[in-house]
């Protein structure tokens, strides 16, 4: 969860007060503290990642080469894996060789004695294709909740607000395999507008055959959407409950002056992080919408990975889906302090 | 005599399979009554099996034929199996595998359409010596690798001394183990090999059309083979990503003249569920789907936006095992009241979509000897009565199950109802599917569990894979019981009997001893039900595997 001063409590900006003289900017101390938390995370996360994948239940070796694991065949992958290191050993290898960028070799691959085995290279595709997948639901999904929020917010308790918080309520609560469902009925089996699946040739781009992004986005968004726009709605509403939103009325500010300037832009702190959550969730939530779409994504790598018990790609795979997770953090955090000036007049003052 | 069973292609083959007074007369000839080959279709006393009722009722024996057109490309799509999908026929595991290998390469022998007879691949021919433990494979002329080199007897004896005698290169090693003089094996011409063994087998080439036998080119290994593989058949390697998705073109000098139609297969097995695969079939982004959820078969029985093949032949054998050693199974008592208390017709039913044929605890359906006379009916008291006398009324059993193939953790359930009626508890506990066929999952070693038997060319292939001591698959521990020694040694009779007399009454002892002692509650037998778009044609279905042993060569699009 992000650690982020409340914009509207100047008492939360206390950690963020003006430094000693000759002390580093405020603002770079933020964000070297933000960036140095979220490593110190990635760092614990990395723990788990590598406790949780070798101190599975019987030999790692074994459970990948499956039937194939003949007493030789054991020892050699067991070699490769370097399982007969000690675990910390072994850790901080796997660890100095991901912050360069080398995941290893995938141990499945190596027990089928197959060449071109990087993962560095094999995990290229599907972040590409799930990035796209992503951006676009990002792209669309931010103006939504911020636009369909901030008008359900405005129009609390009216016809407006219902029409929004209805429909956000109950695509809320679905879950994205019911909701992938529900718009591979619609769109493919009623109206045959659209494909139900996603396939893409190796190496082949979903920017090539744009159509088959159009229902794993519209879940991931009718999912992602709906609970931003809930928290927007109550954001907005609350800001336009605010004395100085009241005082610029009494003052004869135009009403959409206030709504733009005082309200919408005091509301958009909170919205940051909800979006950020959101956006958190997409890292997640893609996992499931690509299996529903069959989406070469990393969720789909990640779902094979589990599935063939391969657990270098495994540890690559959850790694990287843990460092966006974090990166998206860290961002959100520091764009709320560039959002709110009273933030980094806290930090200076 | 020459057990010749046909020509250069295979449709002329079809209608050359020979018949069984030819078979026999041409025994006679020999001076040696011949039971090999599991080309006998229907010698012995017993007959052929129970399942060889018509395909179920709304599916396709064989789609629309006519005229081919040549071109396009077919796509199959089948869940994937990420890095573990591989390209080495040895050590195939998975659906997607299967695809490939039959694509790529060409097995000696291919199961009939209805198990028996056998049909031939890469041999065209295999003769025994008197006894039965010198066999004469003769191979098919004309064939060449996709490398352009020609095939011969060269690659057959590679494959018996390095890959088929070696465990690590072929999972069915187990089979041969024992029963071939593998150092011994020789090219008598370039297209004749002897292979002698060390105990008689009557029947002994059924083996080779088990689906780990594909054959490869002389020197292959699992290294080169995973760079760039090399076969016989119909489709050649142009790519291959596993998890993902691989490319083949047609291979314009395959055997079968004429054959592939299509200039390109391509097996998509990026799919992690089933939904999407059936969504992708509905869609026309794939136009194969093989072995689909029997409930997605059933509703396109009646809505028919596809098309479904179902075998003639309810081949693929579904079962609980119970250690027979050792454990709470090891009273036999406890194991027939197994056997009695469950409706296997509700079970079919219920985890099948109706489809499949009930099964008498026997393995090996449509082979010769079926033990066809055995039936088992549903006696919950008398199974009360066997639980109580061996003392485990009121006791629990756990149950390993995974949901691998279709209706495994549904009969699992099924049957833990149905064991309630019976005084017991059966905990069903539902593990992971990647590591349930493997030792790390308790594979073998489990007292209670599932098993599936792909179907094989004859009961030889079915004990030498189940229940001798060497079989790969010895999951309920056949003759390590008390008295297993002498059941051991009954089997070897059977596999060694050439007289087809002596072969029926052994067989069925063999199996009548497993009917009523053997750790396998096989409750029914599943044909292949696989799905083809509207457009494909000229694929039939046949008891070994989907697609009739996966000839898509015969497959061509409207």
């Amino acid at each position: 969860m992000a650690v982020v001063p409340d914009a509207f409590a100047p008492d939360s900006a206390v950690a963020l007060s003006a430094p000693p003289p000759g002390a580093r900017h405020p603002v770079v101390a933020f964000i070297l503290r933000r960036t140095g938390a979220g490593l110190a995370t990635l760092l614990a996360v990395s723990v788990l990642i590598f406790l949780a994948t070798n101190v599975l239940p019987g030999n790692v070796a074994v459970v990948v080469l499956g039937r194939n694991a003949s007493p030789a065949n054991v020892q050699r992958l067991e070699r490769e894996l370097q399982i007969n290191h000690s675990v910390p050993a072994r850790y901080l290898r796997w660890l100095g060789n991901a912050v360069q960028g080398d995941f290893g070799r995938s141990a499945v691959a190596e027990a089928e004695n197959r060449p071109n085995s990087s993962i560095s290279s094999s995990l290229g595709a599907p972040l590409r294709n799930s990035f796209w997948l992503a951006g676009f639901t990002t792209l669309l999904l931010i103006p939504l909740t911020l636009i369909l929020g901030a008008l359900a917010g405005i129009f609390a308790g009216r016809w407006l607000d219902h029409l929004i918080s209805l429909p956000a309520l109950v695509m809320g609560g679905l879950p994205e395999f019911v909701m992938g469902t529900l718009l591979i009925y619609i769109f493919f089996s009623k109206l045959r507008w659209l494909p139900p699946v996603a396939l893409l040739s190796p190496g082949s781009s979903p920017l090539s055959d744009p159509e088959v992004l159009v229902l794993p986005v519209l879940t991931l968004l009718a999912v992602a959407v709906a609970g931003g726009v809930r928290q927007v709605r109550v954001g907005m509403a609350d800001a336009l409950q605010q004395d100085y939103v009241q005082f610029a009325r009494l003052n004869g500010v135009a009403e959409r002056r206030v709504l733009a300037r005082y309200a919408l832009r005091n509301a958009l702190a909170p919205s940051v992080q909800i979006i950020a959550q959101n956006l958190q969730y997409l890292v997640g939530g893609i996992i499931i919408v690509e299996s529903v779409f069959a989406y070469p994504g990393i969720g789909t790598y990640l779902v094979n990975a589990v599935t063939s018990r391969d657990v270098v790609e495994v540890q690559a795979a959850a790694i990287v889906l843990a460092a966006l997770y974090i990166a998206i953090n860290v961002l959100a955090d520091l764009i709320v302090v560039f959002l709110v000036p009273r933030l980094r007049t806290g930090m200076s003052s | 005599m020459n057990l010749e069973l046909g020509g250069g292609n295979f449709d002329s083959l079809e209608s050359h399979r020979l018949t069984r007074r030819e078979i026999l007369t041409g025994a006679m000839g020999l001076g040696l009554t011949l039971t090999g080959a599991g080309l006998l279709a229907g010698c012995g006393s017993s007959s052929k099996g129970p399942s060889t009722a018509a395909a179920a009722a709304g599916t396709l024996a064989a789609l629309p034929g006519g005229t081919p057109v040549r071109g396009g490309t077919l796509t199959v799509g089948v869940l994937s199996g990420g890095q573990s999908e591989n390209l080495f026929p040895g050590t195939a595991a998975l659906t997607p595998d299967f695809v490939r290998d039959y694509s790529l390469y060409n097995l000696l022998f291919y199961l009939g359409k209805e198990i028996t007879p056998l049909v031939p691949g890469l041999a065209l021919s295999a003769e025994p010596n008197k006894d039965a433990t010198l066999w004469t494979f003769k191979l098919r002329d004309g064939v060449v690798w996709h490398d352009g080199k020609p095939f011969g007897a060269d690659d057959v004896v590679y494959n018996f001394r390095a890959l088929w005698a070696n465990e690590a290169t072929n999972f069915s090693a187990g089979f041969l183990a024992g029963l071939v003089d593998f150092k011994n094996v020789r090219k008598r011409d370039r297209l004749t090999v002897e292979v002698p063994l060390n105990v008689p087998v009557a029947e002994f080439p059924t083996i080779f059309a088990y689906f780990t036998f594909p054959v490869v080119q002389n020197g292959a290994t699992a290294k080169s083979t995973a760079a760039k593989p090399i076969g016989t058949g119909p489709f050649k390697h142009v790519s291959f990503t596993p998890g993902s998705q691989s490319v083949f073109e047609a291979n314009k000098n395959y055997w079968e003249p004429g054959k592939p139609y299509v200039d390109k297969l391509v097996v998509d097995s990026s799919f992690t569920d089933t939904n999407a695969l059936y969504n992708a079939l509905l869609s026309g982004s794939i136009n194969l789907y093989p072995t689909l959820p029997l409930v997605n078969a059933r509703e396109q029985v009646a809505s028919k936006q596809v098309q479904i093949l179902s075998s003639t032949l309810a081949a693929e054998s579904y079962m609980f095992l119970m250690r027979v050693d050792k454990g709470p199974f090891a009273d036999n008592r406890v194991r027939q009241a197994f056997k009695l208390l469950v409706d296997r017709q509700a079970m079919i039913d219920g985890a099948w979509a109706g489809f499949g044929t009930v099964a008498p605890d026997l393995l090996a359906p449509g082979t010769n000897y079926y033990a066809s006379d055995l039936k088992r009916t549903q006696d919950v008291e008398q199974a009360k009565s066997l639980f109580k006398a061996a003392g485990v009324l009121g006791q629990t059993f756990v149950l390993p199950t995974c949901n691998f193939l279709p209706g495994m953790v549904e009969s699992s359930t099924i049957l833990a109802n149905q064991a309630a009626a019976a005084g017991v508890k059966v905990v069903v506990n539902n593990t992971s599917a990647a590591t349930y066929f493997t030792s790390a999952g308790g594979f073998t070693t489990r007292p209670f569990g599932l098993e599936v038997d792909q179907p094989v060319g004859s009961l030889t292939t079915a004990y030498l894979s189940e229940y001798t001591l060497t079989a790969p698959f010895q999951d309920t521990h056949w003759g390590h019981q008390a008295g297993g020694a002498a059941a051991q040694k009954l089997i070897s009779e059977a596999i060694g009997a050439t007289d087809p007399a002596k072969a029926a009454a052994l067989w069925h002892e063999c199996q009548l001893q497993q009917y009523n002692e053997g750790g396998y509650l096989v409750w029914g037998n599943l044909p292949y039900v696989d799905a083809a778009a509207g457009n494909v044609r000229g694929l039939s279905a046949g008891a070994g595997f989907s697609y009739d042993n996966w000839r898509l060569q015969d497959g061509w699009l409207a």
